[in-house]
């Protein structure tokens, strides 16, 4: 195929100002994510671990945004799926259980289990979509990334129990499509 | 065997719009064939209305430039030449205005060179113009006439007749002109 010369310098610039306008389409597409840190680190408090996080999701899904093509297409989905162990999370330690002299609390239940839903949905998602391996990582990767949000104050074994759970999610959906 | 041109790989309006979407996706491969495709045809439109060799090769590059740094944000369906030509016809509103206020300042500062090529002719094309609607202007009736001279050579207002009147005549004053315009002339 016949191809421009980049080393054309008014090819090149109109070239720079597209990936100019991709990275700027990628920050405003991406820039209401960052309610959910702000929103962790609302409810628990300033926390390096949160922040970390939190700009590393941005910084991933905004590469992905600017990148483009299917892997694009999969943060939506991913960053959606992974609300749902972060709002377990974030609601989990208002609720446990008391009895007698000790109290039980759902934190690692709840991030676990909705490490589990993330996964079912993104399994689903990808598996109806027809997308390739790539987009079903990246939408893992903003998932779990997401749901550490909030499972990060349980500590690792928060993250950990959300990832297997994610994990779990997930498999069922990616065997299905291994003959393919 | 020789390679298709680029512009001729995405010779059609439906074409343009998949390279366009394409582009907007985040495939790079749709670059390289879109900008040869809009490039001639940005280029002429920047000549026609700039008449200047120079001014219309810049703007045309500011054009490429704006038009592909929308491209993210391109409506899937919509047609692409409409839209570049759209964003070529307003850039070039907006340089004709730079280049006249340029012209203006030089003139102020006394520093003004002699006209050259194709800005003698649209010097001449406008004072023919000029010529024109001044010739137009001597068929409408002693008030339009007064009207108009009294908007665009002497004062804003005209004696006795203030703010929403004068709006009114002024603009029934200008359709009278242009109708005239047209019929004198054949054109608006």
């Amino acid at each position: 195929m016949a191809s421009i010369d980049l080393n054309d310098p008014a090819a090149a610039r109109v070239l720079r100002a597209y990936e100019r306008g991709r990275w700027r389409h990628a920050l405003t597409g991406f820039a209401p994510v960052l309610l959910l840190p702000m929103l962790v680190l609302c409810i628990d408090g300033i926390s390096l671990r949160t922040i970390a996080l939190g700009a590393l999701l941005f910084g991933t899904g905004v590469f992905v945004l600017w990148r483009g093509r299917d892997a694009a297409r999969s943060v939506l989905p991913g960053v959606l799926a992974g609300t749902v162990p972060l709002v377990a999370a974030i609601c989990a330690p208002r609720m446990h259980v008391c009895t007698g002299s000790s109290c039980m609390s759902f934190c690692l239940a709840a991030c676990a289990g909705g490490g589990f839903l993330a996964g079912v949905v993104v399994g689903l998602v990808w598996r109806r979509s027809r997308r390739g391996r790539v987009s079903l990582a990246i939408a893992a990767v903003l998932s779990t990334m997401t749901g550490a949000l909030g499972c990060s104050c349980v500590g690792y074994g928060g993250v950990l129990g959300m990832a297997a759970g994610f994990m779990l999610g997930m498999l069922p959906w990616v065997a299905r499509a291994a003959p393919d | 065997m020789a390679a298709t041109p680029l512009w001729a790989q995405v010779s059609t309006v439906d074409d343009l719009a998949q390279q366009m979407a394409r582009l907007a996706d985040g495939d790079r491969w749709a670059f390289a064939p879109l900008y040869a495709a809009l490039k001639p045809r940005v280029h002429a439109l920047c000549r026609a209305m700039l008449r200047h060799e120079q001014d219309a090769e810049d703007a045309m590059q500011q054009v490429m430039e704006k038009l592909f740094a929308r491209a993210s944000s391109y409506e899937h369906g919509r047609p692409v030449v409409p839209w570049a030509l759209g964003i070529a016809a307003w850039e070039c509103r907006a340089y004709r205005q730079k280049r006249k206020r340029r012209r203006e300042d030089a003139l102020v500062d006394g520093s003004s060179e002699p006209l050259a090529g194709d800005e003698l002719n649209e010097e001449i094309a406008r004072a023919d113009l000029q010529r024109l609607a001044l010739q137009a202007l001597q068929a409408l009736s002693d008030t339009d006439r007064e009207v108009l001279t009294a908007t665009f050579w002497d004062e804003a207002t005209l004696a006795g007749v203030t703010g929403a009147t004068l709006r009114k005549r002024r603009e029934r004053a200008l359709d009278r002109l242009r109708t005239t315009f047209g019929r004198l002339y054949g054109f608006d």
